[in-house]
C-alpha cells in the first residue's frame, strides 16, 4: 500500500513563538538555549498561583491583513496563525504556480480570554461582535478563502496533540490524492486569566514563581509542571513530484504519521506509556523504517512528573536498546507549551535539526531523575548529523500523535 | 483500497433515541421545533428550537463519567453506545490498536455556571478586579471546568469505554464536523490504518451561550406557530432553528464485518471535502463549494451519481440558494430529477451533529427505499426550484446511493456518498 502513495515534501515553514517570530530568530534562540519564559506582561497575574508564561513578545500587528472584517474576526491566536501561514506560503513560493487542489488543516480551539470580564458586566456578546470570531473553524475558513484554496479544510481540536494531528491530516490528504498541497499547522494563545485558571486548578502548571526561566525543566527530577505558551507554526506540505517540478525549496519530507489513544485517564498518562508507544511505533512503521533508523526525538516533554516519566517508558518500549543512544530533547524547556500549536512548531524544529545538523537542547536540566534515564541533550546544543527525526505530541483526553520526518534533497 | 461499511447506528435526537422511532417521525413529516420558554423564562427574544427529547443519560453512561460531561457531550457518548449495541459487535474481539474514533465536535465549551461564583467575588461596583479574582476567585471555579469543556471529551470517553486505541481525530468544523469525521474514518479504514471505527458528531445550539450568540447575530427563525418555523428552501423562511443531538456510526472494513457475520446497514462510497472560491474575505458557503464537495465525493466513489441528496437546508435565503445552485452545478440537467429533502425542516440545524444525523438517516432511507419530506415548504423561493420532496409524507424511491450535503458558516463544504450493499 505504501508504494501507491505519493511522497510528501515540506516546502514552506513559518513560526511565531515565544523565542522568536521568524524561523531564523526562533532557531538561533533554540540553538543558544535561551528561555522565552518570563513574568506575564499582558495582564496583571501577580495574584495568580502561577505568575509567568512564555509570551510572544515581538509580534507585529502590521503584518495582519488590512481588511477590517478580517481584523475583527482574527483574535490573538489566529493572528499568530495568519502571520505564520503567510510566512510559510511566502517561503514555499507555492502561490507563484499553485497546483489545482490546495487545502488547509490547522490544530486550534476557540478561546474566550475576555470571558470573565464579559460575565462580570453581563454582556457576553456586545453589539458588533462577529460570532465567527469564536468559532474553531474560523482560521481555516478565512485562510482558504483569502488564498483562494479549493481543496479540503479541517480543524483539529485535540488539545496538546492538535497541531501534530493537523499535520497528519494534511499528510494523508496529499499522499492519498485528496490534495496537491496543504497549508498545515497549529495556533494557540493560552496566557490569559481563564486558561491560567483551568490549568492551575488541575495542578498542571509549574508554580516556580521565583525563577520563571528555570520553571520548564523536562526530564529533570525537580520538574513541577508545564509553562503556558502561545504562538503558531505553519508548514506547506506538497506532493513531492510537484515540488521538484516547480523547483521549490524542499526543507524535508514527511515520512510517516500515526495517532493513538491511551484509553486511560483523562489527564494522566498511563504508566506503561502504551498510547505514546503505539503512536511512535506506528508512525515509524508507516515510514517504512525501523526504530533504530531514528536519530533524534523531539519529545512531548512537558515538564510534568507524569508525562516525562511515561514518555521515557514509551521510548524505551519502542526503541529497545537504541533508546539509550537516540538524542531526545524538549523544545518546551525553552518556549513552554504551545498546546494546539506545539506539535507544529516542534516539527519545524525537527526539520531545522536535520538541515543544520544541530540538535537543540533540553535546558534547565540539572538533577537526573532515575526514572528518566535517557539522553535528553542537557542544556547545550549538540552538533550531530540527523537524517530521520521523530516528533511526539500527547494531549489531555489521552490522544497521541507522532510524525517522522526526513531530509529534503540531501539524500 | 478496502470497502467500508456501516454496521451500527446510534442517534440522539429531538425525536428521541430510538432509530426506528426517529425514522418514522421523519417519514411522517413531524415537527420537533417548539418555543423554548422553558429553558429561560426571562428571555426577551422568544427562541424556537428543537431540543433533544426522551434522553436519559444514565441509560448509557455511568454516573462518575457523567459528572465530567456537558449535556451535549453525553449525547455524543450515548450515540456511540447506541451504535455499539446496534452493531452487535463484541469489542473484546477487536484489536484495540486497530479500533479508532473520529468525532465531529462543537469544540471547546465553557459552562458559565462554573465561573459565576468566582466572577461575583471579584466584581466590585460592577467592576471586575483581576487581582481579587486571582487571589480569591480562581479557587472558587469548578476544578474540572477545563476538562468539562475539553474539545475532545467525546473522543476521550469513547476511546476509554471501548478501548479504542487506534487512529483518531476530533474535528471541530461547525456544521461540517460530523460529515468530515465520517469521511476521515472512511479514509483511515479503507487505507488500512484501522479496521473498525466509531464516527459521527454531536452538538447543541441550545445552551445559554450559543443561544445568546446566534440571537445577537439575528440568525434565528421566528414564527407564529413554532412547528412551522424551520422552512428550508421556502420563500417565507426567517432563519434557522437551533437544534441539538448526536449520531454515531460504527464503521468497519467490509471483510472484517463479513467475517463476523454482521448485519450491514450500507456502505460508504465517497467523501468530498472542499472549499468554494468566493470573494477574498467572504469565507461563507458558496454554490461552488457545494458543487465541488459533491463532485469530489462522486469521483471518490468511482463516478457514482446519487439517486437523492439529503440537503444541508440551512434555511437562510443566501445559503439555500447557494446550495440549490451547487446541486445544479454538480449534477447538471439531472439535478431536477434528484430529490433533495432537508431534515432541518423537522429537527432544526444541529451543527456538528447534522452531517452524521443525515448519514444515519440516509442509511435508513436506502434500506427502506423511502425519502423523508421537507416540511413547511409551501411558498417556493423562485431561486430554489429543485425537488425538495415538499410535503408531509415520505416518498417511496428506488435508492442505490444517497449523498449528504454539509457546509459551515465559514465556507467549508463536505459531502458523503452512501450506498446500499446488495
Amino acid at each position: 500500500m505504501q508504494s501507491e502513495r505519493r511522497r510528501v515534501a515540506v516546502t514552506g515553514m513559518g513560526a511565531v513563538t515565544p523565542v522568536g517570530s521568524t524561523i531564523d530568530a526562533m532557531w538561533s534562540s533554540l540553538v543558544d538555549g535561551r528561555s522565552g519564559v518570563d513574568y506575564i506582561r499582558r495582564f496583571d497575574a501577580s495574584t495568580f498561583p502561577t505568575t509567568f508564561g512564555a509570551e510572544v513578545k515581538d509580534f507585529d500587528d502590521a503584518r495582519l491583513p488590512d481588511d477590517p472584517r478580517l481584523r475583527r474576526v482574527l483574535d490573538r491566536k489566529n493572528s499568530f496563525g495568519w502571520v505564520a501561514a503567510a510566512d510559510a506560503l511566502a517561503d514555499s513560493r507555492l502561490l507563484d504556480s499553485p497546483p489545482p487542489r490546495v487545502g488547509v488543516a490547522i490544530g486550534t480551539e476557540s478561546r474566550r480570554p475576555e470571558m470573565l470580564e464579559r460575565l462580570a458586566d453581563g454582556d457576553m456578546y456586545p453589539a458588533g461582535d462577529d460570532h465567527l470570531r469564536y468559532s474553531p473553524f474560523l482560521v481555516v475558513g478565512v485562510l482558504a478563502s483569502h488564498y483562494c484554496f479549493t481543496g479540503p479544510q479541517l480543524t483539529v481540536s485535540t488539545a496538546c496533540t492538535s497541531g501534530t494531528q493537523a499535520l497528519g491530516v494534511a499528510y494523508d490528504a496529499i499522499r492519498r490524492g485528496r490534495a496537491d498541497a496543504m497549508l498545515a499547522g497549529g495556533c494557540d494563545s493560552l496566557i490569559d486569566p481563564l486558561m491560567l485558571t483551568g490549568f492551575s486548578l488541575l495542578g498542571a502548571l509549574s508554580t516556580r514563581n521565583d525563577s520563571p526561566q528555570t520553571a520548564s525543566r523536562p526530564f529533570d527530577l525537580q520538574r513541577d509542571g508545564f509553562v503556558l505558551g502561545e504562538g503558531a507554526g505553519m508548514l506547506v506540505l506538497e506532493d513531492f513530484d510537484h515540488a521538484i517540478a516547480r523547483g521549490a525549496p524542499i526543507h524535508g519530507e514527511i515520512c510517516g504519521y500515526a495517532s493513538s489513544s491511551n484509553a486511560y485517564r483523562i489527564t494522566d498518562s498511563p504508566p506503561d506509556g502504551q498510547g505514546a508507544y503505539l503512536a511512535m511505533k506506528r508512525a515509524i512503521e508507516d515510514a517504512g523504517l525501523d526504530p533504530s533508523d531514528i536519530e533524534y526525538i523531539n519529545a512531548h516533554g512537558t515538564s510534568t512528573q507524569q508525562n516525562d516519566r511515561s514518555e521515557t517508558t514509551a521510548i524505551r518500549r519502542c526503541f529497545g536498546a537504541h533508546a539509550l543512544h537516540v538524542p531526545i530533547s524538549s523544545t518546551k524547556s525553552m518556549m513552554g507549551h504551545l498546546v494546539n500549536a506545539g506539535g507544529a512548531v516542534e516539527l519545524i524544529v525537527c526539520l531545522l535539526t536535520i538541515r543544520h545538523g544541530v540538535i537543540t537542547p533540553t535546558i534547565n536540566y540539572e538533577v537526573a531523575d532515575p526514572e528518566c534515564d535517557l539522553d535528553y541533550v542537557p542544556n547545550v546544543s549538540r552538533r550531530q548529523r540527523v537524517d530521520r527525526a521523530l516528533s511526539n505530541s500527547f494531549g489531555f483526553g489521552g490522544i497521541n500523535a507522532s510524525v517522522v520526518v526526513g531530509p529534503g534533497l540531501r539524500e | 483500497m478496502r470497502r467500508v461499511v456501516v454496521t451500527g447506528i446510534g442517534l440522539v435526537s429531538a425525536f428521541g433515541c430510538d432509530a426506528e422511532t426517529i425514522w418514522r417521525a421523519l417519514c411522517a413529516g413531524d415537527s420537533a421545533t417548539r418555543a423554548l420558554d422553558d429553558i429561560d423564562g426571562n428571555r426577551s427574544v422568544r427562541v424556537i428550537g428543537a431540543p433533544v427529547s426522551g434522553f436519559s443519560a444514565r441509560e448509557y453512561i455511568d454516573g462518575k463519567s457523567l459528572r465530567l460531561m456537558a449535556p451535549a457531550v453525553a449525547y455524543g457518548v450515548a450515540a456511540a453506545e447506541l451504535a455499539a449495541r446496534d452493531s452487535g459487535r463484541d469489542f473484546a474481539a477487536v484489536d484495540p490498536t486497530r479500533l479508532g474514533a473520529f468525532v465531529g465536535s462543537r469544540g471547546h465549551s465553557s459552562d458559565r455556571q462554573d465561573l459565576l461564583a468566582a466572577v461575583r467575588l471579584a466584581t466590585e461596583n460592577g467592576h471586575f478586579r483581576l487581582d481579587r479574582y486571582g487571589a480569591e476567585g480562581l479557587a472558587r471555579v469548578h476544578p474540572m471546568w477545563l476538562l468539562k469543556g475539553l474539545a475532545n471529551n467525546v473522543l476521550y470517553f469513547i476511546s476509554l469505554k471501548y478501548n479504542a486505541q487506534g487512529m483518531n481525530n476530533n474535528v471541530s468544523m461547525g456544521g461540517v464536523a460530523g460529515t468530515m469525521a465520517i469521511g476521515e474514518a472512511f479514509d483511515a479504514i479503507r487505507h488500512g490504518d484501522i479496521d473498525v471505527a466509531f464516527a459521527g458528531g454531536y452538538d447543541s445550539c441550545l445552551d445559554a451561550d450559543r443561544l445568546e450568540m446566534f440571537a445577537r447575530a439575528g440568525l434565528f427563525a421566528s414564527a407564529d406557530d413554532p412547528r412551522r418555523a424551520s422552512r428550508p428552501f421556502s420563500a417565507t423562511r426567517t432563519g434557522f432553528v437551533p437544534g441539538e443531538g448526536a449520531a454515531m456510526l460504527l464503521m468497519e472494513s467490509l471483510d472484517v464485518a463479513q467475517r463476523r457475520g454482521a448485519r450491514i446497514h450500507g456502505e460508504l462510497l465517497g467523501y468530498g471535502n472542499a472549499t468554494g472560491r468566493s470573494s477574498s474575505t467572504a469565507a461563507r458557503p458558496s454554490a461552488e463549494g457545494f458543487a465541488r464537495a459533491l463532485e469530489v465525493a462522486m469521483t471518490d466513489a468511482a463516478g457514482v451519481t446519487p439517486d437523492a441528496v439529503l440537503a444541508h437546508g440551512f434555511a437562510t435565503r443566501a445559503i439555500d440558494e447557494e446550495e440549490t445552485l451547487g446541486l445544479k452545478r454538480a449534477f447538471g440537467a439531472a439535478a431536477e430529477t434528484i430529490p433533495a429533502p432537508a431534515l432541518t425542516s423537522m429537527i432544526g440545524y444541529t451543527f456538528a451533529a447534522s452531517g452524521a444525523i443525515q448519514a444515519a438517516i440516509a442509511l435508513l432511507g436506502l434500506r427502506d427505499g423511502r425519502l423523508p419530506p421537507t416540511i413547511n415548504l409551501f411558498e417556493r423561493d423562485l431561486a430554489c426550484d429543485l425537488d425538495y420532496v415538499a410535503g408531509t409524507e415520505a416518498r417511496p424511491a428506488s435508492l442505490t446511493a444517497v449523498a449528504v450535503n454539509a457546509a459551515n458558516l465559514a465556507g467549508a463544504h463536505a459531502s458523503l456518498l452512501i450506498g446500499r450493499v446488495t
